[in-house]
């Protein structure tokens, strides 16, 4: 860890310890050498201090922490900043520029917001479609000509494929593809580029696959690996909710300096 | 309505010289009656505008804003019609489409939104007021309560069978919570807000009549009629020139009277709407409304092809059925019905059948229905269902009882033919 890591993680630190109930029992200071011994926080940490009124509620807006539907009596719900940016979405709209983009992930994620609000600050148009009805998606792709799309690996292998049928293969230039964290993707078989984003929550990005599998954390997310082997992840930005020594549960390893595998 | 009349003949010109998109000068064609209307001439020589004249047009030729980048979203029907989707352009500039909500939202002390509509949280309150909304999912119940619960949203909006389904999931803690009950998207039935008042007892009720293509509110709550629990709606003079027409095209005017819903939306669109029907109809209940309302008091009767049902002589609608057995709610246990029709062969002629699927409490007799909302069910405004049997037009009215049947999941199933 460098100073100027250790000093963006005090820093970030010291803000959630002050302002979210999760971190409220965190030591009041911690230097460098202490930082392994900082408590990890898990899920649990912030279902239980998850009450909203714990919150600034101006200016946020919440996701979900939960990616399926099955369980929910464990759903708790994220605070982000509504300012807050999509980084490595924004860099693939500037370098795709797509006439039209759209959103064909589950919408009780709650991210198609954020969705919106990027391509808006594109002045991109976009259409939010249901995941569930392809046949439509493939009709506002034909109609409106959208060559991005927000969405699953399945959900977009399976558009893929209709779109072949109405042979129109080579509409989409570019998919952003959001995976939970610590979720094996194999390379999706789709016709332009792909990017594959891993979320810890849906609409909370910390990692992305690089070519041959390895992940890489987010600019502003700091990763390291517990003494159980499991990745535990921290902000390095000020957030609404701020990560601090989050244990994801997620077995990963070092693979070079900054990126990992999942094993 | 002669104002908005005015205001109409001015959208109806500024679409005809646009130079962005020849959509109505095409569409007219040799027609002068719009050329015509411009100039003073009769508006109801305009020809109508139908979904199936805009599905034919490329989404990007029916668009009336200079530049692609104004455009923030292209937003497609449901597609359930089964005459496929209809894609539709929002314009960033109709962020104010709302705005006539504002004074409203802005007098109760409100934050937090859900919604069982996407396009509540994406192009409305995130451009105008600073109101978070959650997106609720119709078709997961369970999940949907859990996100309330978790939320305490103020205000509750949606589909009138998605929140009568997710009312009883609802603790007493997060029902009280909610403000403002906010009902779109289909018929709500009087019913239906009986049913919700039961959870929702202090909170506000408010229901709007819009559609994706008007993309913007085309009537609204009247405030007398809400306190007798009558969903009664008014024409909104800011946003849409709205006509009711009978099959011929011809304006319906009188009071009691029903006719297909047309609008021509007067607010600055992506694609101006002028003189489109809407496939939905509504009756006129009083031109004269105590709540000093300048628009005709509207019942939305519904969708056309749903919830409306021609039976010899008279017209039978699904808020008809539901004013009756909310008239005769004693005798049942729920609130969910359905209407089915037949046609069966009486003395050697096809008499048309109505057959009413409802929950009936233990001990009433479908019989006993049979004979009470036959008696009080009217197919037109001086004749009931029961004075069509007697004159042998119709076969005797049939009730099933219901009770043990699943409810209906998804949206509502109205009148079927059998």
């Amino acid at each position: 860890m460098t100073p100027d890591i250790f000093n963006k993680l005090k820093e970030v630190y010291t803000f959630a310890r002050t302002h979210c109930a999760a971190y409220k029992d965190l030591p009041e200071s911690v230097t460098a050498d202490q930082w392994k011994s900082v408590p990890v926080s898990s899920a649990d940490t912030l279902r239980a201090a998850s009450s909203l009124l714990t919150y600034p509620e101006k200016d946020v807006r919440y996701v979900i922490s939960e990616f399926s539907t099955a369980h929910p009596e464990n759903l708790f719900l994220v605070p982000r900043r509504i300012d807050e940016p999509w980084p490595l979405l924004t860099a693939e709209i500037d370098e795709i520029k797509p006439f039209v983009a759209a959103y064909l992930a589950p919408l009780f994620w709650q991210v198609a917001p954020i969705f919106y609000a990027t391509f808006r600050a594109k002045s991109v148009p976009v259409s939010v479609l249901a995941p569930r009805n392809l046949p439509l998606a493939v009709q506002v792709m034909k109609e409106a000509r959208a060559e991005m799309v927000v969405s699953t690996p399945e959900v977009a292998e399976e558009l893929q494929a209709m779109l072949a049928k109405e042979n129109l293969e080579k509409q989409i230039r570019a998919w952003h593809l959001i995976v939970p964290f610590g979720t094996e993707v194999k390379p999706p078989v789709l016709n332009g580029l792909y990017m594959v984003e891993y979320h810890l929550f849906p609409g909370v990005p910390v990692a992305r696959m690089l070519q041959g599998g390895a992940i890489e954390p987010l600019p502003g997310i700091y990763f390291e690996v517990s003494e159980q082997g499991t990745c535990l992840i921290s902000s390095l930005e000020k957030h609404a909710l701020p990560l601090v020594r989050y244990d994801s549960g997620v077995r990963i390893a070092r693979k070079e300096k900054n990126t990992f595998l999942f094993i | 309505m002669s104002d908005t009349q005015d205001r109409a003949r001015e959208v109806l010109k500024s679409a005809l010289t646009s130079p962005y998109s020849d959509f109505y000068r095409l569409k007219y064609g040799n027609d002068s009656g719009a050329e015509r209307a411009i100039s003073g001439g009769d508006w109801g020589a305009v020809p109508f505008l139908t979904r199936g004249e805009i599905q034919q047009v490329p989404v990007w030729d029916r668009i009336f804003f200079p530049d692609k980048k104004t455009i923030n979203a292209i937003r497609p029907t449901s597609g359930t019609s089964g005459k496929g989707a209809l894609l539709m352009p929002r314009a960033y500039d109709e962020k104010d489409t709302k705005r006539w909500q504002a004074w409203f939202f802005n007098a109760l002390p409100i934050r937090r939104s859900a919604s069982f509509s996407g396009a509540q949280y994406l192009y409305y309150y995130s451009n105008t007021e600073r109101i978070d909304t959650l997106q609720l999912i119709p078709g997961d119940i369970p999940l949907s309560a859990a996100l309330v619960e978790r939320y305490r949203p103020d205000v509750l909006a949606g589909f009138p069978y998605a929140l009568v389904a997710l009312a009883p999931m609802l603790s007493a803690a997060a029902s009280s919570r909610i403000q403002v009950v906010q009902l779109f998207g289909e018929l709500c039935t009087a019913s239906d807000w009986r049913f919700l008042k039961a959870y929702f007892r202090d909170s506000i009720f408010f229901a709007e009549y819009s559609s994706i293509e008007a993309q913007t509110p085309i009537a609204g709550t009247c405030p007398v009629a809400a306190r007798s629990y009558e969903l009664l709606v008014h024409p909104l003079t800011a946003s849409a020139h709205v006509e009711l027409v009978d099959e011929s095209g011809a304006a319906v005017t009188e009071t009691g009277k029903s006719g297909e819903i047309v609008i021509t939306v007067l607010r600055p669109t992506a694609l101006p709407l002028i003189r489109y029907k809407t496939g939905d109809s509504a009756r006129i209940v009083r031109t004269d409304c105590p709540c000093g309302a300048t628009t005709p008091l509207l019942q939305i009767e519904g969708r056309l092809e749903i919830d409306r049902l021609r039976i010899r002589g008279g017209e039978l609608h699904t808020v008809e059925v539901d004013r009756v057995l909310t008239s005769l709610a004693q005798y049942l246990t729920g609130y969910e019905f359905e209407v089915r029709f037949a046609e069966l062969m009486q003395d050697g002629l096809l008499v048309p059948r109505v057959t009413i699927v409802c929950a009936l409490q233990p001990g009433v007799t479908p019989e006993h229905m049979e004979r009470l909302i036959a008696s009080a069910l009217r197919v037109a405004p001086d004749k009931t269902y029961a004075e069509g049997v007697a004159a042998g037009e119709y076969a005797p009215l049939r009730v099933v009882n219901r009770v043990g049947e699943p409810g209906v999941q998804g949206k509502r199933v109205r009148i079927v033919r059998e």
